[in-house]
């Protein structure tokens, strides 16, 4: 009964979720606080599409900026070489993606590559990634990166096509889509959900009752990937250059590994939380206080995470549960046994 | 004449110098309970482990209804009727006993609504209804034992494995579990793995041995505990010999 429950709430939480956002994007904000909610979104959709794999089957990646990065450089590629709609290339870009996710997935899987070792690899293959896009230069400009080549929008259907706008405002209503689709198509997946949630706990028990461990796996690994290749075709349309350290280094993969472990890896809104916590508290440290005292920002940014994990190790989203445990142990604990037992201790 | 559900050919295993299961033969009949019994190291569970998919099989053939399943993987074979629980109960520890069994329920049902709708009735049948909101992790020996049953019996299966279900409970607990053995025969085949005599000599229709991975013996419960073989497999040779 209670699942069922969960299941609805999810979808009216997503409901009120995308209408309170939707309605931000007519509040006469500044250009900053614009870019803050448009970076902010873009983490929860890149969190969300990792915890698929990392928080909810327990394959913890920190090396998804790969996949992020063979998206953001075949739509930029297939975009400046054959005039190809981003939305296209960002659908190239999530399937190139997925193939280099099965040609690592399938290995690791098959072989048993699990915890920290399979965290190593993932490490590796972004490395891999990162040191490839830098020796092929001739294709993608090495070190230096790639820019994106402006399109004046002379129609709005000639900007929606080219993914460019002028103003920030575009970016949101895109980004909010993407957030909402990855949102919707994990909540969808419930099934899978729960397979990923048995394997995690234990693969052998899965087996047994008759779950493919492997298939799930990979479903999940895919499907995580094509995810955040997208997200890589968006970040190249909204900052229009990339290079190989901002879309392939360790930073961003694990940003996004970040804000979903905060927020509460393997639950649906854990991602969204911890990107709404963390990314606007980064920036506003580094403008207000990045200047008087360099570094500062990184230091106040690395106690709140100590903190969180100290107390909140399941994330954010753990924290109703807790308060509702604590309370339910506060009642039994006034109760008169307890008070007796208390006594004999 | 019993009608043979599970044919147990020859098999052998290896791990490396040992041979845990040597040219074993066995049938099982459907609707009868088959207990396997032997001493520490006998190569028990590793017939579950065979017949379950988890390890391959070096020679021999297991055959259900006709059909070959060494060389299957584990959930395939779930899926064609045979569900084992572990000796060491496995409970996925983050999931609430409710959920365990859900999960248990949906490889089996068409959607996850028919999956929720069946949850209730197998806490039931393992008494676990009012537990349904606990983490895996915080059960008893009891409870962990109750809920490997109820997730095997959640996948629905033809022939049931049941690895040393008794172990660590008390007797009156043990005699529960055995009502509840002789309950769920009515509407499947079992297989038990048990240390426990008085266990094994009460509910089994049939018996077999096995000692340093070989059968060494088969028959009516009566028979087994009469057998020379066996009690020499149990409390040694006597004496004289080893001297």
């Amino acid at each position: 009964m209670k699942n069922i429950m969960k299941q609805k709430q999810s979808l009216i939480v997503m409901g009120i979720l995308a209408l309170v956002l939707l309605g931000v994007y007519f509040l006469p904000l500044t250009v900053f606080a614009k870019h803050i909610l448009v970076l902010t979104l873009f983490y929860a959709f890149m969190g969300t599409g990792w915890n698929l794999m990392c928080g909810y089957a327990g394959r913890l990646s920190l090396g998804h900026a790969a996949f992020v990065a063979v998206g953001a450089y075949t739509s930029l590629l297939l975009f400046s070489h054959f005039g190809l709609t981003p939305w296209i290339g960002m659908i190239a870009g999530g399937l190139v993606a997925v193939v280099v996710m099965l040609l690592i997935a399938y290995p690791s899987f098959r072989f048993g590559l699990i915890g920290p070792y399979f965290t190593l690899a993932s490490i590796a293959v972004a490395e891999i990634v990162h040191y490839l896009l830098i020796y092929g230069r001739d294709l993608t400009g090495g070190s230096l990166g790639m820019s994106l080549p402006y399109v004046k929008g002379t129609t709005v259907i000639n900007s929606i096509i080219n993914l460019q706008f002028d103003s920030k405002e575009p970016y949101y209503l895109v980004i909010l889509v993407f957030w909402l689709a990855a949102i919707f198509i994990t909540w969808k997946m419930e099934r899978t959900r729960y397979y990923l949630e048995a394997i995690r706990e234990d693969e052998d028990a899965a087996a047994a009752l008759g779950i493919s461990v492997n298939k799930n796996l990979i479903i999940a690994a895919c499907i995580s990937a094509f995810m955040v290749a997208v997200g890589g075709t968006f970040y190249v349309q909204y900052f229009r250059y990339i290079d190989p350290y901002s879309i392939a280094g360790f930073t961003l993969s694990l940003n996004m590994a970040l804000v979903a472990v905060i927020g509460g890896s393997g639950t649906l809104f854990g991602p969204t939380i911890g990107a709404f916590l963390l990314i606007p508290l980064t920036e506003v440290l580094r403008m207000s206080l990045g200047a008087q005292i360099p570094g500062l920002h990184l230091f106040l940014y690395g106690i709140l995470l100590v903190v969180c994990i100290i107390f909140l190790p399941k994330g954010i989203a753990s924290l109703p549960g807790i308060i509702r445990a604590k309370r339910a142990q506060k009642s039994t604990e006034d109760g008169p046994e307890n008070q007796a037992s208390k006594g004999v201790l | 004449m019993a009608e043979k559900i599970l044919a147990v050919e020859n098999i052998v295993k290896r791990f490396g110098g040992l041979t845990a299961t040597n040219d074993v033969s066995f049938d099982v009949n459907k609707g009868e309970i088959l207990g396997i019994i032997g001493p520490n190291g006998a190569g028990k569970s590793t017939v579950f482990n065979l017949i379950t998919g988890f390890y391959p099989i070096d020679s021999g053939s297991i055959t259900y209804k006709n059909q070959r399943i060494d060389g299957l993987t584990p959930d395939k074979i779930c899926h064609l009727g045979i569900t084992r629980t572990f000796q060491v109960a496995k409970p996925f520890p983050g999931l609430t006993i409710a959920d365990n069994i859900l999960v248990a329920c949906l490889p089996k049902a068409a959607r996850v609504a028919d999956a929720r709708a069946r949850v209730q009735e197998v806490l039931k049948i393992v008494s676990l209804d009012k537990k349904a909101n606990t983490l895996g992790a915080d059960l008893t020996t009891l409870e962990r034992k109750r809920l490997e049953l109820g997730k095997a019996l959640a996948t629905n299966p033809e022939i049931l494995l049941l690895d040393e279900v008794m172990t660590g409970l008390k007797p009156k607990e043990m005699d529960d579990m055995m009502d509840l053995i002789r309950e769920l025969k009515k509407t499947m085949t079992i297989v038990i793995v048990e240390h426990v005599m008085r266990v094994i000599m009460n509910i089994s229709d049939r018996i077999i041995v096995l000692d340093h991975g070989q059968k060494i013996a088969e028959g009516l419960p009566r028979e087994i505990a009469e057998n020379p073989a066996v009690i020499e497999a149990y409390l040694g040779r006597g004496t004289k010999k080893d001297a």
